[in-house]
């Protein structure tokens, strides 16, 4: 593990690296990934110290911080100077972005409901919502519109190299029984990326169809 | 290079911003397994252009599918347009997974394929690296190419051509506003008397006759390729009725040649830098391509011979 000074000076020597070149060409971006890679390996950026917000709350404003502060980095790092530690340089605007995106966070009021930082609380809600909302309606329609096909628009739709596939029955293979490309492409003697590029194209073609039942 | 562990990975955070749209997007959805999709691809198509961002690389997050109800209810679909250069295909991956997947749907028309672990916190992620093929259905996650290669590679598909040419802006033409080196082609017909121009392919181009009201704009353009070896290249422009403008390109033997040299390509691009239409000169006294464009499209003309280009850039 590299002692404190090694890791100013190996951080301060990219900082310069990335200097050297011009915004918007590839050194500068080589360097400036470099760097923020560094930067966040050494675990140096700290967010200023919790004193009057809820953990949730705090966590948002830090989140919303450090992704400001990743951006500012890269598009400020001209405003480096030397004399100074990296660390000391990151530090100053991680605070600077702390103070900014407080009222930005306290002043939103969807934001906290949405966002529980952990995947399977984030599923359970978005879940719980669904059962609530209006969509299952809409979901039996499409399924409906799919399976009865009004005016044989998707079963018209064949691919010309293999005209025993047609579009209506990708889409009750793929949508309503969930069946992987291999195995349609095993049940119709049909390569995988024939038939997605021929189901690409189809959805594309239809979506305005579709629209107007999602 | 292949993604070992001495290269680089990239941990970006998340904004919350990022968060609050990829549940919109999800909640569009009734299938919760589809859902949770769409909220992963949602995150990984904002964490690319995130760092995309952060390297001032021009991306058009607009144009994504995630924002597509349809697209994303009937394919498995993270695209994110890289501006001139194509689509790239942002693939989420769940901590752990050592695989990046590649729906069968998105394994055509993408410039590449970036990997993107999504932290179980949902406050950050890795950008693991990329593939530029997604010719299979599973790539492990140790044959990715590294993040520094990808940079190394939009660089390189980068058309040299759109950074350094001055565009030609075409309306300003009808105006009589030509650009520095675009001679009228009347001019060089006079000094050309034997080897005229020859517009019998075209329609709706043909020279104009001064009583007509309709505008029809032709200069030409002399280009060096090799040392010595020169052509002529003609830009023709008419507006039509319904506000397009026709447009012909034609690729001409130099003075005092008759024919164009063998090898010599004639090449038109998209915006993308895209080829639209290709022709080699074979043993043929000209090249000619007719195109319709609308107002505030770009394309590109290249003409090449062996290893010299010359390319030039046009604003409808």
């Amino acid at each position: 593990m590299p002692t404190k000074d090694e890791i100013d000076d190996r951080l301060k020597q990219l900082a310069i690296a990335a200097q050297n070149h011009q915004p918007k060409t590839l050194g500068r971006q080589l360097a400036m990934t470099n760097f923020m890679a560094e930067v966040e390996k050494y675990k140096i950026v700290h967010s200023p110290r919790n004193t009057k917000f809820t953990p949730e709350i705090y966590r948002a404003i830090c989140a919303e911080a450090k992704s400001d502060l990743t951006l500012r980095i890269c598009r400020e790092i001209h405003n480096y100077r030397p004399e100074k530690t990296v660390s000391q340089w990151v530090n100053f605007l991680m605070l600077k972005c702390f103070q900014e995106s407080t009222p930005k966070v306290i002043g939103k009021k969807e934001f906290s409901i949405e966002y529980c930082g952990d995947m399977d609380r984030v599923f359970n809600q978005i879940q719980k919502q669904q059962l609530q909302n209006k969509f299952c309606q809409l979901e039996a329609a499409l399924s409906d519109i799919i399976v009865e096909d009004p005016g044989g628009f998707f079963e018209g739709e064949v691919m010309k190299k293999y005209p025993h596939v047609n579009f209506k029955f990708l889409l009750v293979k793929k949508v309503i029984k969930d069946e992987s490309w291999q195995d349609i492409s095993h049940e119709l003697g049909v390569n995988v990326s024939s038939l997605s590029s021929f189901y690409q194209r189809c959805v594309e073609k239809f979506t305005p169809r579709f629209k107007e039942y999602l | 290079m292949n993604n070992t562990e001495v290269d680089l990975v990239l941990t970006m955070p998340i904004a919350p911003a990022a968060h609050l749209s990829a549940q919109k997007l999800s909640q569009q959805q009734t299938d919760p397994k589809k859902a949770k999709q769409v909220y992963l691809n949602a995150l990984a198509v904002h964490a690319v252009d995130f760092y995309f961002q952060c390297m001032e690389i021009d991306t058009d997050l607009a144009a994504s599918n995630i924002w597509n109800p349809v697209i994303q209810k009937f394919m498995d679909v993270a695209d994110l347009e890289v501006k001139n250069l194509g689509n790239l295909e942002c693939r989420p991956v769940r901590e752990g997974e050592e695989f990046v997947s590649i729906p069968a749907e998105v394994r055509s028309d993408r410039i590449g394929y970036v990997a993107v672990e999504i932290a179980q916190s949902l406050e950050e992620v890795k950008l693991l690296g990329f593939v530029k093929k997604g010719d299979r259905e599973k790539v492990p996650i140790s044959k990715l190419e590294s993040i520094e290669n990808l940079l190394e590679y939009l660089d390189e598909l980068q058309p040299e051509y759109l950074d350094e040419l001055k565009p030609i802006h075409l309306i300003q033409w009808l105006h009589n506003v030509f650009d520095i080196g675009w001679e009228a082609a009347e001019k060089v017909f006079e000094s050309r008397q034997k080897f005229q121009f020859d517009f019998r392919s075209t329609q709706t181009l043909e020279i104009s006759d001064p009583a007509n009201s309709v505008t029809q704009i032709k200069r030409i353009k002399t280009v060096e390729l090799e040392p010595g070896e020169k052509v002529n290249l003609m830009l023709g422009i008419m507006p039509t009725n319904h506000g397009d403008l026709e447009i012909m390109v034609e690729l001409c033997p130099a003075e005092n040649e008759i024919m164009l040299p063998e090898d010599v390509e004639l090449i038109v691009l998209d915006e993308r830098g895209k080829s639209l239409v290709q022709a080699r000169a074979n043993k043929t006294d000209s090249l000619l391509f007719k195109l319709s464009a609308e107002q505030g499209e770009q394309f590109s003309v290249k003409v090449a011979l062996g290893d010299f280009s010359h390319s030039e850039l046009f604003f409808t």
